[in-house]
This record gives structure tokens, sequence and C-alpha cells, in this order.
């Protein structure tokens, strides 16, 4: 399957937001209510809440969304249940168990062996400063001259 | 037969060797026809797949093979291969135009005078039946032809400077040098000669550190030998991708007379030649040799010696994984851009065997956030990148390769029952390794220990089951002796005037050095032997 996109990553574009630097989670993701209350919408203000991010690709989340249905077919079902836990504080194990999954799919940008993204997958952020993402030009020629930070 | 073609120099095989040989006739004037099993992929296409696949450590996943140009991958060593041996041969090597320099990681290394000569030396191996300094200018010509980058001889003496300076040594990689030196300067940690652009180069870019040399450089800056496949195009050469060869033809004068192919369908063709180079790599070379059979070589084409397919060779390997004390950062640059040559040569050669020890400086982002997540924590952002930066900033990875001596129980067959989709014979391998191999990696294992004490280590995993390293050398070993040699020191057949080995297979010894620019080396030099005959 092809990426979504096909932005070329040179330098460091996402810097790590503030989020997480607070206690909790934020909650302006999950401040859906009134909207349209799609299945899609929910997960992406999940994937919000989750990542502390409050920008996250939709047509990367649909495509998420699509992979993680078919390994868990419940996982629509179990977004605006998991949205209200998130937002009390207190998930339970099993929703924790499906957060997790949330996580990892929007961190390495698969499910499975399903790719859905590779260069937006959220891990690379966390290391942009040094690390570019493999196949991807690093930087200037011979830029590895200058030592990382 | 659906039709004849013709030409000067035949070729089979369209890699690195093969397209050298091309390039340097085809220059000269010659007609030259390469006939390549695979087919033609476009560097973007590679690239593209690599992106998509799920594992980004997979090598060769990148490269999938249409079913009539079978070959092996690593992963996978029982879907082509025929493992008869008492432990797995797992090289893989790549069948398509320009071979497998598509996806290796562009170290271009000499070998050392003694590795030509390790049975008057050590008492151990064969010697080939030219030195170190017979070849040296050959060297040269490759390293130009390729555009290598280096900053000192490493103990492989040379006449001329280097094409292009060293790139600058990542800080992972200087780090570790600096303080396994200092520990102990036996070690002799030092660059690496590489083939990466350090500045433009012959219409390639400068390296900007994709960190992607194996499985594919994406900017063409790491040579590949489709560079030389289409100069030798340019200079009037004719390429038949997807033409796998299954027969060669000998004349009535126990010269070579023709090729026959196989098409994508199945269909036969036939070429005529003056002169024939196979350049099939060290598995496909033999296999051709042997499945070549008729009543005049019942044991198939140049191998009265019985050697053909004998001799396998490669670099065993061991390694070990752990996390640095400091954060290094392994991933910023090329893959790999240094070795520990300490160990490469030396009176103790008579005993056991030598080993060249490097790391990965890959990024692993990826495989650490996946490992992560295996651990079934639920984490905040902040504590998870945390994390993140921590695993992906300290996993080191170190191989060694060590070199096994030419064993005639070590060798390649084809399989007199299994064939492949368009009825070749899969090849079995039957691969071992012996005292002398195990009596090296025992000392490797103190030096990796050391390893992980001087950078600080933890979590240390070692793999000590011997796998190997896709340098495969030796099935059509050259020698002076045509009872025990398969090419002469021209390595040209001993038993067909116009045949000529354009390949690792001619190699008598396996060093422990990454055996391209030998490979390219040997080849100029058949080129120039065909030039003043043809």
């Amino acid at each position: 399957m092809v990426p979504i996109s096909r932005r070329h990553f040179v330098g460091a574009t996402l810097a790590i937001l503030g989020a997480g630097a607070t206690a909790g989670l934020p909650a302006q993701g999950l401040e859906s209510e009134g909207a349209e209350n799609t299945a899609l919408d929910t997960f992406m203000a999940v994937s919000r809440a989750l990542t502390g991010r409050s920008q996250l690709d939709r047509a990367v989340g649909a495509r998420l969304l699509e992979a993680l249905e078919k390994v868990t077919p419940s996982i629509a079902a179990q977004m605006p249940p998991l949205a209200r836990a998130l937002k009390s504080g207190a998930p339970n194990a099993q929703q924790e168990t499906v957060a997790l999954e949330i996580m990892q799919a929007w961190y390495v940008g698969m499910v499975g062996k399903v790719v859905v993204t590779y260069e937006q997958a959220l891990a690379f952020d966390a290391v942009s400063d040094n690390l570019s993402i493999r196949s991807y030009v690093g930087g200037a020629p011979l830029f590895w001259a200058k030592d990382p930070t | 037969m659906n039709d004849t073609q013709d030409a000067d120099i035949v070729i089979v095989g369209a890699g690195v060797a093969g397209s050298m040989v091309a390039h340097q006739l085809a220059m000269a004037g010659k007609s030259v026809l390469i006939l390549e099993a695979g087919p033609r992929v476009p560097r973007w296409q590679t690239v593209e797949r690599f992106r998509n696949q799920p594992d980004k450590g997979d090598m060769s996943e990148a490269y999938p093979n249409p079913p009539w140009a079978p070959a092996p991958h690593y992963s996978k060593p029982h879907d082509y291969y025929i493992q008869k041996g008492a432990i797995v041969y797992a090289s893989e090597y790549l069948r398509m135009v320009g071979g497998t320099t598509w996806h290796f990681t562009a170290n271009t290394w000499r070998f050392r005078p003694n590795d030509f000569k390790e049975k008057s030396t050590f008492g151990v191996g064969r010697d080939w039946p030219i030195s170190y300094d017979d070849l040296e200018p050959y060297y040269y010509k490759a390293e130009v032809e390729i555009g290598v980058t280096g900053d000192q001889d490493y103990g492989s003496p040379r006449k001329q400077p280097y094409p292009m300076r060293q790139p600058p040594t990542p800080y992972a990689e200087k780090v570790a040098m600096e303080l396994l030196n200092a520990f102990n300067p036996e070690f002799n940690v030092t660059t690496q000669p590489a083939c990466r652009a350090s500045r433009p180069y012959d219409g390639r870019p400068t390296c900007s550190g994709n960190n992607n040399c194996s499985p594919i450089c994406p900017i063409g800056a790491m040579y590949n030998g489709i560079m030389h496949v289409e100069k030798a195009e340019h200079a009037g050469a004719r390429v038949l991708e997807n033409a796998v060869a299954y027969k060669i033809e000998v004349g009535p004068d126990r010269k070579i007379k023709a090729v026959h192919y196989k098409d994508s369908q199945g269909a036969s063709h036939r070429i005529i030649g003056k002169y024939f180079v196979l350049a099939s790599h060290t598995i496909e070379t033999p296999k051709l040799m042997l499945i070549s059979t008729s009543g005049d070589y019942p044991n198939g084409v140049g191998n009265s010696s019985g050697m053909v397919g004998r001799n396998l060779m490669d670099h065993p390997k061991t390694s070990v994984t752990f996390y640095s004390g400091k954060p290094l950062w392994p991933g910023r640059g090329p893959e790999q851009s240094t070795s520990m040559i300490g160990y490469c040569d030396g009176a103790f050669r008579s005993t056991m065997a030598a080993k060249k020890i490097q790391n990965w400086d890959l990024n692993v982002t990826l495989s650490e956030t996946q490992k992560i997540f295996k651990e079934g924590k639920l984490l905040k952002p902040a504590a998870l990148n945390a994390r993140i930066r921590d695993r992906a900033s300290r996993f080191m990875s170190y191989n060694s390769y060590h070199e096994i001596l030419p064993l005639p129980t070590n060798r390649v067959v084809p399989s007199k029952t299994e064939k492949d989709a368009i009825g070749i014979p899969r090849p079995e391998i039957y691969w071992n390794v012996d005292d002398y191999v195990k009596r090296g990696a025992a000392h490797t294992r103190k030096v990796f220990a050391d390893i992980v004490s001087v950078l600080g280590g933890s979590e240390t995993e070692y793999d000590d089951t011997f796998g190997t390293s896709q340098h495969p050398v030796g099935t059509t070993i050259m020698g002076n002796d045509p009872r025990d040699s398969v090419v002469d020191a021209d390595c040209r057949s001993f038993d067909h005037q116009n045949l000529f080995i354009a390949s690792g297979a001619v190699m008598a010894s396996v060093s422990t050095f990454n055996i391209t620019l030998t490979i390219a080396a040997l080849a100029l030099r058949v080129a120039d032997t065909l030039k003043k005959e043809v």
C-alpha cells in the first residue's frame, strides 16, 4: 500500500509538543461533544488524548482504524467508553490494553504487518533532533560530521 | 528453440563483475551481450518497497524474486536452497540487472598480501596463483571505477592515493573507536574504505546519511553495479534481462559454442559467441556449469578437476548486541564506517581463523519502539518519548567475519529432484564450519566481552550460532594445477580455452574482508586478458 503522503523529511519539522509536561492527559482532544460523533471522530479524539497532540493526520487515522478493526472488530464500539474513561482519568485494565494498541499504531505507523504510514510514525519525532528516518536524506551532505546533541 | 543471437563476448550475469567486463570490452569496440536471469528494477521502486515493508530490519524483502529467477532470502534459507549440511547456509544474493551490489553495505576493502598465500605463510588453506602485487594495479583501477574513499592503507600497501577522501566518522563509531583503541591498541579499530561518494563523483551525489545503504541507497551516492551496466550499454553492450541461462554448449574443439537460456515464459533461446564469461555469483555459476552435462561432459562443463561447486567459503559470523552506558546515537550517516582490523592477519592464522569485527550504525527507532510496546505498559507521551530516546540512542550491534578455509566438502550441488518454476535445478548446499573457525570464534567472544565492558554495556546478548555474511566465494577455484582447480591465474577455464569466470567463485581464500572490491579487480583483469585475445 502506498503511504498517505510523500513529504520528504528534511530536518526536524515536528518537534515534540509540550504535551505531557503537565500531569494527566490534556483534555482538549476530547471536546468533540456536539460535533458529528462518527467512529472516526471519536477515534481521533481518543488518539489525540493518548498521544498528547492537538493535531493528528485524519487520513492516517482512518486507515489505522480500519486496520485495527480487522484485528479487533469491536474497537469502534469501545471508543466512546474509552474516551470517557480517559477524561475521568480511570481506564480499566481492558481499556488500557486497547489504548496501548492505539498508541502503538500511531507510534510505529503499523497494525501488525499492515504498514499504514512510515514517515508519519510518531516514534521518529521522539528522536528527530538527532536521527532522521531511514531512506530519507538525513541532512546536508556529510551532516554527521557535527556531533549529536 | 525460438531464435539464435550472437556476440563476440557473451556474459552470463549483469552484476558488478559482468558489467565491468562488459563495459571494458564494449569500450574496446567488441560486441557484448549480457544475459541476466532477473528483471531490471528502477531504484525508486525498491525504495518504495522498502518504505512499505513492515520489518525495516529485513534487508531482502524489498527485492522480490520472479518465479523464473528465484534466489535465497536470508530469513528463508529453505525456500530456494536445499540445506544438506550440518549447519544452515543462509547467504543471500540478488538475481537482477545490477546484481547484489544493489544492497551491499558499500564496504570496499582490498585483501591483505598474506590472504593470497596462506599455504606458504601459515601452512593452511591454499595459495592463490597470483600475488597481491599482481592484483594491486587492478585494485586501484577498481577503486577508480567504483569511487572508493579511505584515509590509510589498512595493511594493504597501495601506490596511489584514494580517488576520494574518507567522509567523517559518525559519532557512535568515533567514540567507540577512541575508547576501544585506548583500551587495547591491538584492536586497531580504523575507518573503513567504502564507496559512498564523499564529494560528487562520476555523476553521483555526495552521501547525505539516508542510513539505508542496505537494502538500497535512495540517492545513488553509494556505488551499485547498475552504474556499470548503464555505462556498458552506453558503450554498445546489450543486456537481455529475464534471460535464465541453463545450458553451456561445448563445440567439437572443446571450446564453448553457445549458451542456452529460458525467458520468463520458459521458451528456450540460444546465444552463440566467440568468448564466454560466467559472472553469476558464487552459487549460480557452478550450478550452471554442473547442469550443463552431455555425453562428452558427464560431470558438467569445465569440471575435469571435480572441483566445480566445491570449496564454498563465506564469513561465518557471530554477533553481540547490548545497550551502551552513554547515549551514542547510532544511525547518523552511513550504516558502517569503521572496523576492528587487529585480528585480520597474524601468525595465529596457522591455528585459528582471523576475523574482522564491525558494528551496525543503524537507526533502530522503530524496532526499539516495538520492543517498548511489547513490555505492555501504557505510558504517557512524555515518558514514552523519553524511553524511545533512551533505547534508540544506546542500542549497539557488533558482528564478526571469520575466515574459513577452502574445504572441498563445503559445496554447491544442483538437485537431481528439486526444480524451480521453469524446471532448472535448485541448489543443494553442503555447509559446515570446522575447529579452525571455532577456535577463532572463541577468541572473538572475548573481544565482544571487552567491547561491551569498554562501552559500559548492559542487557548483553550473544549469538554464537554461525550465520553467514553474504560473502560466498571459492566454488570455481583459481589455481596453478588443473587437477585441483577450475580456472588458472587468468581466471580462464583449464578445460575450455574461451571460457572465463569473473566472480568471487574463483577466489582461493575468503580473507576477513568484504569481497566486492576484489571481485571487481579480478573482473577488470579478466577484461584486460580478453581485450588482447578477442
